[in-house]
């Protein structure tokens, strides 16, 4: 997990591509937002559930990861409600976002459209 | 002397022979001959080893045997033809010329011979007996060339399945292909746009910088347009359509978000956005982007000057329109320009599918997409988007 500027607006990118999530960092960093990346769904799972820390204020998913796939991560959000409450983005390469309820976004992402998305949610 | 008549015929040529009568005595078989003929066509022969080349290359109903043959006793050349596989069940009538002992009866029924008949034959009795056995011959006949023709049905159904099966396990490698290729394809890309993206938005940027990395973005965006659209098609075809997932969306939104991204890739062109009335409704977001984003970029790479983007409200609906300046779209291309795979001449490279796929979306959203092209007017692309009931009227 790498975390960046302390007390800002917390988005949790949770993408086993690196480079998506340095991607998410670069642009996030700087524009208001403290950016957790994680390459693993269950252990950001862990992470929202510990009420010691504060909540993110969204989440960016990728859909096939490794493991705990982001369809699983969804699914256990639904069921916590402190977890209900975040906003969820969907990242995917695949884009079918058939059966997904959160917000969509195929890759290549557009990074306007990211930008706002979280303008929305933060 | 007659020999057997075992040449091939033609079909069509004459009634088949379904009678062998084997007799020796000329006289005797053209009697014979003129009884049956009435009612089927025959076959003759004189002697027993005629007899027996006859009834081992055809079939018969049944085969009319003196039991005193030149060359042979017809007792042994039925003995002989039941040791073939292809006449060892043919009824067989024996003729005498006096009635048959007990001894020589019992011979002949152990032979599987039907009966004897004693010369001169009663023409009713042979005839009631033949008649049952042509009956029971032809019904056999029927039945093994229905059994024939099942057979070749089944062959087919068979073939059939298994072509069928064949296709769809080439489908399922088809879309695994796909699937896989466009996602591993599309992961770097998005890599590549995104920090090329995030790069052009810096404020601080040398304009050689700029446009190199204008090249990198554009580039990439007509990869991942075609990888896309790739996708989309084959998903499409495979669906029955462009899936959707409709949600509350504001289009004016949409519009605006695509012509930032755009417009950060064409510096030297003006893309202008005209928004009026109320532009919320249920569509799903991410493909009203793409169908925004399809005309904007062919409006740029195909036309001249400013474009133009008018969202429009109305009641009913929301019309989403592209337009630019320059040649018109020539009258033979515009026909087919939403089918799939067709470029106009002068169109850009790919596949031809980008603007299939709009329609597919308008379609899947049950809108529509129109094209109107002058050399005066200049083109424009119309998408109608209509409001779903739970959209309509909501306040802006």
């Amino acid at each position: 997990m790498t975390t960046t500027e302390p007390c800002s607006k917390i988005v949790l990118v949770i993408d086993d591509d690196e480079d998506f999530c340095s991607s998410m960092r670069e642009l996030l960093t700087g524009r208001g937002y403290t950016v957790e990346t994680w390459a693993s769904a269950q252990q950001a799972l862990e992470r929202l559930a510990d009420t010691g820390r504060r909540p993110p204020c969204a989440i960016v998913v990728d859909l096939r990861m490794p493991e705990m796939d982001g369809y699983s991560f969804l699914a256990a959000c639904e069921v916590e409600p402190r977890m209900r409450e975040i906003p969820v983005i969907v990242v995917s390469a695949y884009g079918d976002p058939t059966g997904i309820e959160a917000d969509f976004l195929s890759k290549p992402v557009n990074v306007s459209r990211l930008l706002r998305s979280l303008e929305a949610t933060c | 002397m007659a020999v057997a008549n075992a040449e091939p015929r033609l079909e069509g040529d004459a009634p088949e022979p379904e009678i062998l009568i084997v007799d020796p005595d000329p006289v005797s078989r053209a009697e014979l001959r003129a009884l049956v003929s009435t009612f089927a066509a025959c076959d003759e022969a004189a002697t027993g080893e005629a007899a027996l080349r006859a009834a081992t290359a055809r079939a018969y109903a049944v085969v009319l045997i003196d039991i005193q043959l030149p060359d042979a006793d017809g007792f042994d050349i039925v003995t002989r033809l039941r040791r073939e596989p292809g006449a060892k069940n043919v009824p067989v009538l024996f003729l005498s010329q006096t009635p048959p002992d007990w001894l020589t009866e019992r011979q002949g029924y152990t032979l599987g011979a039907l009966g004897y008949l004693t010369k001169p034959v009663d023409a009713a009795a042979l005839r009631a007996r033949l008649e049952v056995l042509l009956m029971l011959f032809r019904r056999g006949t029927q039945l093994r060339k229905h059994e024939q023709l099942i057979a070749e049905q089944h062959a087919a159904i068979t073939e059939a399945k298994a072509a069928l099966e064949e296709a769809a396990a080439a489908n399922r490698a088809k879309d695994l292909y796909m699937g896989v290729l466009g996602h591993d394809l599309r992961s770097p890309l998005g890599a590549i746009l995104m920090s090329a993206r995030m790069m052009l938005m810096r404020p601080t940027l040398h304009d050689e910088d700029r446009q190199s990395l204008i090249r990198i973005a554009r580039n990439g965006e007509r990869m991942a347009a075609l990888i896309r659209d790739i996708l989309d098609y084959t998903r499409g075809q495979a669906a029955g359509g462009i899936p959707i997932v409709p949600r509350p969306t504001h289009m004016g939104e949409i519009v605006s978000t695509i012509i930032d991204e755009i417009a950060l890739l064409y510096r030297d062109r003006t893309i202008r956005l005209e928004a009026r009335g109320e532009l919320r409704g249920r569509w799903d977001r991410e493909r009203a982007e793409q169908v925004v984003s399809n005309l904007i970029a062919n409006a740029l790479t195909h036309g001249m000057g400013e474009v133009v983007v008018t969202a429009e409200g109305t009641p009913a609906e929301v019309l989403v329109s592209v337009h630019n300046g320059g040649t018109p779209i020539a009258e033979e291309h515009r026909a087919t320009l939403f089918q799939p795979f067709r470029r106009g001449a002068a169109r850009s490279p790919g596949l031809g599918l980008g603007l299939y796929i709009v329609s597919e979306i308008m379609r899947a959203h049950g809108g529509s997409v129109e094209v109107s092209s002058t050399a005066a007017t200049g083109t424009t692309f119309t998408t109608r988007w209509p409001r779903t009931d739970a959209a309509r009227g909501t306040g802006s």
